[in-house]
C-alpha cells in the first residue's frame, strides 16, 4: 500500500499554513517537509534538512527569495534550492552542486499538494471545480491512513449543523487516500470530499472539504459541527488504533550528498549543459535587448548574484552574458545584450536573427564575481550595460535588507536598461547621465570617499571606467580586496611571442608552450581537460595556481596585489616571464 | 565559529562579521588529542568581562570524544587565555547531559551573573542540536556537506573514526 501512496499527489498543507516569510514544517509517509512561500507565490517543498550539517529548514528564515538556515546562515534560492550564498566564506561562490532535495508542489483547492514521486497531477474533483468551497478544519489522528479512511466511509453529519439531526449519506467515490460523502435531508444536499494525507504509518490528517460554502451566518456553525462530529470521529479511530498492531515508524531515505571535493571535467573546453528558450525578448534601452529564458526539460539550475552564462548563438559564436535576475526570482534567467557596433556577429546575432520562441544551448551559470554580504555598505557602478550583473546584486541586497547604492553611468535617458527593475529598487539608484570622461571621474571621486571597514565596491563597465575606479578607489585608501569588477573584455594587446616550458605538477608532464600559443591551447592539444570560457583573460574561469615560476600577467581578471603575489594564472592569455612555470594541475 | 552571527547573535558573533578565516587543525601525535588553532573570530561581547567588540583568539582541544577544551583570549589580559571545558555524559545514543567548567579572568562578575552567561549562550545551541537529523552523528563525509571552515567537524570525525567509536554514530558504509 505504502509503495502506491508514494506515487500519488497528496495535501502536506493548507494554503493558510504557508504564510507571507513563515516556514511550514509539513510531514508525509514519514519524511519532513520545510515548505514555503516565496514572495512571487511560489510554494517551496524541500527535504527538512539543510545539507550542510543536516538542521531542519523549518527553523530557519523565509526572507522572500531566499530561505536562511539557522545554524549558519547558508542562503538557498527559491525553487531550485541552490545555495546561493555561505556566509563563513562570503567572498567565494558556493560550488554549484550545493543543493537541497526539492519535491514537486501544486496548490489547489486551498490546500498545497506534493508527494514523495508524485504522478501526473493532482486529483481534479468535479464536485470542488465549480463552486465555491469550504475548507474544514483539519484533524490530526494518530492512526493509520487504512482505518481512518474506513471510518470516513460511515461519517454522518447535519446538513443544518444541528447534531441531533444527522443526514444520512452516500458515498460518491472512494480511492486509497480520499473519499466523497453526499448527505441529502429535506431536500437539500451538502457533499464534503475528504483526504487523508498519510503523516507516518500511524499517524494521519484529515483534510475535508465542502464543495459549496453555506451563506455567512451559517459558515461558523457548520465548521463548528464538522469540527465536533470529525473530533468524536477522531477519539473512536485511535481507540481501534490502540487495539490494532504496532506499526514500526516510517524511515524516509536521505539521498546522500555528493561530495564536491573537485569538480569533475570530463572534455575539454566550453560547454552547453543547458537548453533553452527565448520567452521574451523585448527593447530595453537603445541598442540593448532583454532575453527571458526558461529551460526546456528539466528546471534551471541556481544562479547566484554576480553569475553569467555562455551562450551559444546559432551562428556558432559563444558569448558571456550576465544574469539580471535575482536568485529565487523565477524560473527563468533574464540578460541584457547590447548591439556593439563593432560586433564580430555575437550581439548582432542575438538583435537580429534570434526570436521569441527559439531554442539556445546555454551553459551552467558560473560566478566570477561574487557578492559578498558580510558588509555594511555596497557601492555598485555600472557603466552602460554593465549595470546587468550589478541589478542582480541589487536585488539581492534589498531582499536581505543590506545597505547599497546602485549608481548607473549612462549616455542619455533612453540609453537606461531595465527601467522596470530600477524603479522597484527606488531611491537606492543614482543615475549619473551624459558625463564625460572627467565628470566621471569627479563623480566617482565624490562617491568613493569614505571608505570604513566592510565597505565594498563592485563595479561593470567599459575598460577605462573601470580603470578610473580603480585608481581613484586606491588614492581614497580602498584596500585593494575591497574593489571588485568583472571586464566584459580584455582590452590589453596579448603578447603571445615568448616561448617557455610548463609543468603539471599533479599530472607529471612537462609541456613546450610555443609562441603563438596559449597554455590553454597546450593544455587541451595535449588531451588536459580545463574549463575555459572568454578565452581572452576576462572571466577568470581558466584560472590555475602557479607553484612555481614568474608569471606574465595578460588579463584584467586579477587585481593589482593578486597579479604582484604571482599565485595564480589566467591559462588562456597570460604567459611566462621565467623559462619555466610549475602549474597545479 | 561559522555560526556564532546566526545562533549566538549579538553575543559571539554579529553580521556582517560572519567571515571564518583558515585555521589550522592537527593531531597531537604523542597524546591524540585533537586541537584547533590560530581561530580566529569578532565577537561583539566574547564574555562576562568584555567591554566591546573584539577579534578574539581561540584555541579548540579534543582530548576523548566527549569532552573538548575551548581556550579563548581573556578581555583583561591578552597575554591569558578563559578556559571553558565542556564535558558529555550520554544518557543514551542520542541523548546527552553537558556540563561545563570554567576558569576565566573575572574580577568583577557574581558566579551566577557568569554561570547566567554561560548558560544563555547553551540555551542557544540547544534547540539547533535537538533539530538536526538523524540524530546520531554521521561520520561518512558524504553525509553532510562540509566547506573549509567544517575543518574541525571533518577531523571529529575522522578522529572519531579512526579511535572506533560506534555508540551514538552512524558509521562510514
Amino acid at each position: 500500500m505504502t509503495e502506491s501512496l508514494m506515487n500519488l499527489w497528496h495535501p502536506i498543507a493548507s494554503s493558510d499554513d504557508v504564510q507571507y516569510r513563515h516556514v511550514f514544517q509539513g510531514q508525509l509517509l514519514g519524511r519532513e517537509f520545510a515548505v514555503w512561500r516565496a514572495d512571487d507565490d511560489f510554494v517551496n517543498v524541500w527535504e527538512n534538512r539543510c545539507l550542510h550539517r543536516g538542521v531542519r529548514l523549518s527553523i530557519g528564515q523565509n526572507e522572500g527569495l531566499e530561505l536562511r538556515c539557522q545554524y549558519h546562515g547558508w542562503r538557498y534560492a527559491s525553487r531550485s534550492a541552490g545555495c546561493t550564498y555561505i556566509p563563513a566564506h562570503p567572498a567565494d561562490a558556493p560550488a554549484r552542486t550545493i543543493c537541497n532535495r526539492t519535491f514537486p508542489s501544486v496548490e489547489r483547492y486551498g490546500l498545497i499538494w506534493s508527494g514523495e514521486d508524485p504522478v501526473g497531477e493532482p486529483p481534479q474533483i468535479a464536485a470542488l471545480e465549480d463552486s465555491e468551497t469550504l475548507l474544514l478544519r483539519s484533524i490530526v489522528v494518530n492512526a493509520p491512513i487504512k482505518l481512518v479512511l474506513g471510518h470516513l466511509a460511515n461519517y454522518r453529519f447535519s446538513i443544518t449543523a444541528d447534531p441531533d439531526n444527522l443526514a444520512t449519506a452516500s458515498i460518491d467515490y472512494q480511492d486509497e487516500r480520499s473519499l466523497s460523502l453526499t448527505a441529502t435531508s429535506d431536500g437539500r444536499e451538502s457533499t464534503v470530499v475528504f483526504f487523508v494525507q498519510p503523516v507516518d504509518s500511524n499517524r494521519s490528517v484529515i483534510r475535508g472539504l465542502l464543495s459549496s460554502s453555506p451563506s455567512v451566518t451559517e459558515r461558523l456553525p457548520t465548521l463548528r459541527h464538522h469540527s465536533m462530529e470529525l473530533s468524536r470521529l477522531r477519539d473512536t479511530v485511535e481507540l481501534e488504533a490502540l487495539d490494532g498492531p504496532s506499526l514500526e515508524p516510517m524511515v524516509a531515505t536521505i539521498e546522500q550528498d555528493s561530495i564536491a571535493l573537485s569538480e569533475v571535467v570530463t572534455s575539454s573546453g566550453r560547454k552547453a549543459a543547458l537548453r533553452v528558450q527565448v520567452l521574451r525578448k523585448w527593447t530595453t534601452a537603445e541598442g540593448v535587448v532583454g532575453l527571458e529564458l526558461e529551460s526546456i526539460g528539466k528546471p534551471l539550475p541556481t544562479h547566484q548574484p554576480g553569475a553569467h552564462i555562455d551562450v551559444h548563438l546559432p551562428n556558432g559564436l559563444v558569448r558571456q552574458y550576465s544574469l539580471t535576475n535575482a536568485p529565487g526570482e523565477g524560473s527563468l534567467y533574464r540578460i541584457g545584450v547590447k548591439l556593439e557596433p563593432d560586433s564580430r556577429g555575437g550581439s548582432a546575432c542575438l538583435h537580429e536573427t534570434v526570436k521569441e520562441g527559439d531554442a539556445l544551448a546555454i551553459s551552467e551559470p558560473r560566478n566570477n564575481f561574487p557578492l559578498r554580504r558580510d558588509t555594511v555598505k555596497t557601492i555598485l557602478i555600472a557603466g552602460g550595460i554593465g549595470v546587468t550583473p550589478l541589478l542582480a546584486m541589487a536585488q539581492t541586497l534589498r531582499s536581505n535588507k543590506l545597505d547599497y547604492e546602485l549608481h548607473y553611468f549612462a549616455q542619455t535617458d533612453g540609453h537606461i536598461a531595465f527601467p522596470e527593475v530600477l524603479h522597484e529598487l527606488g531611491d537606492a539608484v543614482v543615475l549619473h547621465l551624459g558625463l564625460s570622461p572627467d565628470e566621471t571621474s569627479q563623480a566617482l571621486t565624490v562617491l568613493l570617499a569614505g571608505y570604513r571597514p566592510a565597505m565594498h565596491i563592485y563595479v561593470c563597465g567599459p575598460g577605462p571606467m573601470l580603470e578610473a575606479t580603480r585608481r581613484i578607489a586606491s588614492g581614497a585608501d580602498w584596500p585593494d580586496e575591497a574593489v571588485h569588477f568583472e571586464y566584459f573584455q580584455n582590452t590589453i594587446e596579448v603578447d603571445s611571442s615568448s616561448s617557455f616550458e610548463v609543468s603539471l605538477a599533479r599530472s607529471a608532464l612537462t609541456l613546450e608552450v610555443p609562441s603563438g600559443k596559449t597554455i590553454l591551447e597546450v593544455l587541451h592539444d595535449n588531451g588536459i581537460a580545463l574549463i575555459s570560457s572568454c578565452e581572452q583573460g576576462a572571466c577568470g574561469t581558466c584560472e590555475v595556481a602557479v607553484i612555481e615560476g614568474e608569471p606574465e600577467h595578460q588579463d584584467v581578471y586579477l587585481n593589482d596585489s593578486e597579479k604582484l603575489a604571482g599565485q595564480r594564472i589566467m591559462t588562456c592569455v597570460s604567459r611566462a616571464k621565467s623559462s619555466r612555470l610549475v602549474l597545479d594541475i | 565559529m561559522g555560526h556564532f552571527p546566526y545562533v549566538h547573535t549579538g553575543v559571539l558573533g554579529i553580521e556582517p562579521h560572519t567571515e571564518v578565516v583558515d585555521y589550522d587543525v592537527h593531531i597531537d601525535v604523542e597524546t591524540n588529542d585533537l586541537w584547533a588553532t590560530n581561530c580566529l573570530f569578532f565577537q561583539p561581547v566574547s564574555g562576562t568581562t568584555s567591554t566591546d567588540g573584539a577579534m578574539v583568539g581561540y584555541t579548540y582541544r579534543v582530548p576523548h570524544p566527549y569532552c573538548t577544551l575551548l581556550y579563548k583570549t581573556s578581555p583583561l589580559d591578552e597575554s591569558r587565555m578563559d578556559v571553558i571545558g565542556l564535558f558529555v555524559r550520554s544518557v543514551g545514543p542520542d541523548r546527552i547531559e553537558a556540563h561545563m567548567i570554567l576558569s576565566l579572568l573575572d574580577d568583577s562578575s557574581t558566579e551566577s551573573f557568569i554561570r547566567r552567561f554561560q548558560q544563555a549562550i547553551f540555551a542557544e545551541d540547544k534547540p539547533i542540536l535537538e533539530n538536526q537529523h538523524p540524530k546520531l552523528l554521521p561520520l561518512d563525509p558524504r553525509a553532510e556537506t562540509p566547506v573549509r571552515s567544517d575543518s574541525l567537524s571533518i577531523a571529529y570525525r575522522r578522529w572519531l573514526s579512526d579511535l572506533g567509536v560506534t555508540y551514538g554514530v552512524i558509521r562510514e558504509e
